[in-house]
């Protein structure tokens, strides 16, 4: 009887520890997880980085890091304890049961095979091996069209990095249906895409679930995408399950407090203000009793900037990276107009690839102009070059990177990384005590070596590089994308506080809109380069907007949506570069005229700070 | 592709050549004495000297003479040899074809076997086979090809005596005749070659074993076979090309000590009899062989990666 329920479950794990031995100690990475789910249903898994998501993802395929082993519990899938199984039984388990879309496809199909042949070797060891040439062909053209790949025939004899990041993670979801699995499991899907590839993938994994009926595994650290995919949910934290059931009960009835904790710290775009941050003192003090703020209620005030005077202005700004432009190209970057004033924070919004790296290291002297007039403080024009650039100047403008990880030095201790920049400038700054106090870091982690730190702590040192020079100006490139949410709140209040204390203008870069309704004042949105959109934060995400700045409201998923809406077929196609006429946005615009092909639109001002560039009439971009 | 690739390359190709010859004819007027009182001997009268000099054109300025030496190469005169008094071209050219079909063995069975070799020791990382593999590149790479070539020689032709210790076949033998002395001299030229390969093999299909590519294409259930020939090993040859061509480059090193402890009749000896002798005109056109040959096999890697990377052959936005 009891081998019948079993068999009847997708999932059945039962008191799993998973460990690695550090030293002579055991460390456990899952500890005591038991889940079940049920043929057909999709099950997601939360938690911050570290929390043992991907080792719970891996499991499913009986896949474990090296060095790390199973010192308890069982794993079974349709009744198959796959760690029972080996060698060729394994292979054939893994060919026909089960399969994994990894994190990240575009690095993990191979960059020396053609698509089509990494799909057709999934068919292997299927049943039909003795299968023609032209049945398979035809079954992998098959399997592209099912993930919607715009020409799945020609994309056979393509090679990956062909294709865009969007793209390729429909590859990587093909390539795991190849086998046709009772079960599919995806370790962040969407992390790390635009809102609106985001929204046309997982509309994409919607519809497959509903047409093949598989049982599916979801991890993801969005809560608005397990709320959006799955029908049951488990929270994981530290290698434990710390509530788990109903996707609806748990995410809009939580009873244990991490739950409560991280359902509050996520920023949301209908919510102004900064959320409370998830550190470990809030989750301790509600592991003791305390409550969790309540969601919409009293969340950080934030609070107009005083100062008026533009510490940057940027006019007419383009660049081009085609030495010769061919004809039919257009610049990367075209007429770009954007103030930052004092205390303020501008938020530049925009897809991947939109152009607003460039426009950065631009303000930085990093990447050269072919036209415009940057000015700093009304009164120093700034160089193109910042070797040519005055000390002060330098010292003024200051850049914290996308990657915190990349940009630290590893060999270097913390000090050294937040003096040397000014050693170098041979200017004085604050001390790196100093600077560390400024970002919230203990003193003491001055001797620290970049290794030593976590995400977070990285991204304060960048900071705290940045703060020490006494800037006007910081630029912040994706300085949070890469964090947790528990993390990333800290952070933004930390930016929120310079920015008002240290009357320091931010240009805050960034694709994640619910962050910029946070923490931005105003919002300058780009699509390919060209500046869509401008205004406050209020009147972007209010009810006129330019029709691509509905798109990308549109496509933001969150927790206690109705997730009915679907992206339009096509709608997540963004050209390979920018049109040399007419308005950028024609090719996927709905409201799309035969004017809007040959003429650039002109900025409409919608009032004083709001202005929209597009031809249709205003009462056409009221959206609901 | 032709502006972009090739003539940047040809451009190196001609100052790599030139700085070679140039080195060269300058090392060799720092050599005390030259063909005149090589050829005379210890104790020739400072006027036999003087009158071979002139009949030779060395009493002319060094520039002088390199620049002259320049105009005849660039239309394919060479010169003759100072000792023989015959045209340097024929001599250099058996030279050549010997040293070709020796460093030819080598590089067809040493290198693939270097490949595989790394190949196997990447994938058993760390267990027998690894520790076996890695510790004979090791000390192949530690110990010099004159050890090498000596230990060889006590091994295989005075304990075993199954290979001839040294080429007797005089400078005129055909390649048929030299075949049964080539394997101890071959041996020796694989085994210091190979070693860098190997290293540079394993530490690349180690890498390559760790991306998430592998890690997911062993998630599909494919047979071994197929993921180590389809996945890892076109992604893991491809910075393994560099050194193969480096090593081809040391090849042109390695055999001049080789081949004169062997006594082989190739470019190895002529180079160092012609040193000995210094026989300029010799020794230079020798030199240009050299460089030609290192310039060549850059210039193949870097096609042959171009060719096996599909970036580079499909750049991204190519329909
Ligand atoms: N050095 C370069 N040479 C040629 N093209 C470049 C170069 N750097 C960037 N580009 C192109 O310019 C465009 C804008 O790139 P940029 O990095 O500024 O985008 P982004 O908005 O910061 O994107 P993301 O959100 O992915 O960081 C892209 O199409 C990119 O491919
Ligand atoms: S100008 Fe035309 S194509 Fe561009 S956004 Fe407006 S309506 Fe759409
Ligand atoms: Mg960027």
């Amino acid at each position: 009887m009891i081998t019948a329920t079993k068999e009847d479950l997708a999932i059945d794990v039962h008191g799993l520890d998973i460990s690695y031995m550090s030293g002579s100690r055991r460390v456990n990475v899952l500890s005591g997880v038991s889940l079940q789910l049920r043929q057909g249903e999709v099950l997601g898994l939360v938690g911050e980085s570290g929390s043992g998501k991907s080792t719970m993802a891996g499991v499913l395929l009986a896949s474990l890091r090296t060095s790390s082993f199973v010192s308890s519990g069982t794993v079974h899938l349709d009744g198959v304890d796959v760690f029972k199984l080996a060698g060729k039984e394994l292979r054939a388990f893994r060919a026909g049961h089960v399969a994994l879309v990894p994190q990240n496809a575009g690095a993990a199909l191979t960059p020396t095979m053609r698509i089509g042949e990494q799909l057709t070797e999934g068919f292997r060891l299927d049943s039909a091996a003795s299968e023609t040439c032209e049945s398979r062909r035809a079954r992998a053209i098959e399997l592209l069209k099912l993930v919607r790949l715009p020409d799945a025939a020609a994309a056979l004899e393509k090679y990956p990095h062909q294709f865009s990041g969007g793209q390729q993670q429909r590859i990587g979801i093909a390539m795991a249906l190849a086998a046709r699995p009772r079960l599919l499991v995806l370790d962040e899907p969407t992390t790390g895409l635009d809102v609106v590839t985001q929204a046309a993938i997982l509309d994409t994994l919607t519809r497959l679930h509903k047409e093949l009926g598989m049982a599916m595994v979801l991890v993801s650290h969005d809560l608005g995408v397990i709320d959006k995919m799955c029908s049951q949910v488990a929270v994981l934290r530290r290698g434990k399950v710390v509530e788990s059931g109903d996707t609806s009960t748990v995410l809009r009835n939580p009873s244990h407090p991490y739950t409560k904790g991280l359902l509050a710290s996520v920023p949301r775009v209908t919510v102004p203000g900064i959320p409370p941050s998830l550190d470990d003192a809030a989750i301790d003090a509600f592991e003791k009793g305390a409550e969790m703020h309540p969601v919409d209620g009293a969340l950080y005030e934030r609070l107009a900037p005083q100062g008026t005077a533009p510490v940057l202005t940027i006019r007419g700004l383009s660049v081009d990276y085609n030495r010769k432009p061919k004809p039919g190209s257009a610049p990367t970057v075209l007429d770009v107009d954007l103030d930052v004033h004092a205390g303020e924070i501008v938020a530049l919004v925009g897809e991947s690839g939109s152009g607003k790296s460039t426009i950065a290291n631009v303000v930085a002297g990093l990447q050269g102009r072919q036209a415009g007039q940057l000015t700093l403080n009304a009164q120093t024009e700034l160089a193109p070059r910042v070797a040519h650039r005055a000390k002060s100047v330098r010292r003024a403008v200051q850049i914290i990177f996308q990657n915190a990880d990349t940009s630290l030095n590893p060999r270097r201790t913390v000090r050294d990384a937040i003096t040397r920049p000014l050693r170098l400038f041979n200017v004085k700054g604050l001390t790196a005590e100093q600077a560390l106090a400024e970002v919230g870091l203990p003193v003491n982690f001055t001797e620290r070596l970049p290794g030593q730190l976590s995400g977070g702590q990285r991204q304060r040192v960048g900071i705290a590089r940045a703060v020490s020079a006494g800037p006007s100006l910081v630029l912040a490139d994706e300085i949070v994308s890469a964090l947790d949410v528990s993390v990333q709140s800290s952070i933004l209040r930390l930016m929120d506080r310079l920015a008002k204390e240290n009357n320091i203008g931010f240009l805050f870069i960034t694709h994640d809109l619910a962050v910029v309704r946070s923490v931005a004042d105003r919002v300058v949105v780009l699509y390919l380069g060209r500046i869509v959109e401008e205004g406050t934060v209020s009147e972007i995400f209010g009810s006129v907007s330019h029709p691509y700045t509905s798109l990308l409201m549109a496509s933001v998923i969150e927790v206690g949506d109705d997730h009915s809406g679907a992206i339009a077929p096509g709608q997540d196609e963004v050209p390979a570069g920018p049109p040399a006429q007419g308005c950028p946005f024609a090719s996927r615009c709905p409201l799309v005229m035969d004017i809007c092909r040959s003429v650039r639109p002109p900025a409409i001002e919608v009032s004083g700070t709001h202005s929209i560039r597009c031809h249709a009439p205003l009462e056409k971009l009221e959206h609901l | 592709m032709l502006t972009r690739f090739v003539l940047p390359r040809l451009g190196w190709a001609v100052v790599t050549i030139m700085l070679a010859t140039m080195l060269v004819f300058g090392a060799m007027q720092a050599l005390p004495g030259d063909a005149a009182t090589q050829i005379l001997g210890q104790n020739a009268t400072p006027e036999a000297v003087f009158t071979l000099r002139r009949q030779l054109g060395l009493d002319q300025a060094p520039l002088e003479r390199f620049i002259t030496w320049l105009g005849h190469a660039l239309t394919g005169n060479f010169g003759t040899s100072l000792v023989s008094g015959q045209p340097v071209g024929p001599e250099v050219g058996r030279a050549l074809l010997n040293t070709s079909f020796l460093a030819g063995i080598t590089i067809v069975v040493g290198f693939t076997l270097a490949l595989v070799l790394g190949l196997v020791a990447g994938l058993f990382r760390d267990r027998w086979p690894d520790s076996l593999i890695s510790t004979v590149a090791l000390v192949g790479m530690s110990i010099p090809e004159f050890i090498v070539a000596t230990l060889l020689v006590l091994m295989f032709s005075i304990t075993i005596p199954i290979f001839p210790a040294v080429v007797v076949a005089g400078q005129n033998a055909t390649i048929a005749e030299l075949a049964p002395s080539m394997p101890l001299p071959a041996l020796s030229l694989m085994f210091v070659a190979s070693a860098y390969i190997i290293r540079m093999m394993r530490t690349s299909v180690i890498d390559v074993m760790e991306t998430d590519y592998v890690h997911t294409a062993r998630l599909k259930g494919i047979s071994m076979a197929r993921l180590v020939v389809k996945h890892v090993v076109p992604s893991a040859i491809l910075p393994t090309l560099n050194v193969v061509a480096m090593n081809v480059a040391w090849l042109i090193g390695g055999v001049v000590v080789v081949e004169s402890i062997f006594n082989y009749p190739g470019m190895g000896s002529l180079m160092i009899q012609s040193v000995q002798s210094r026989d300029l005109p010799t020794i230079l056109l020798i030199t240009v062989i050299g460089a030609m040959t290192f310039v060549i096999c850059n210039l193949l890697a870097d096609l042959a990666a171009t060719l096996l990377n599909p970036r580079l052959r499909y750049p991204r936005n190519s329909k």
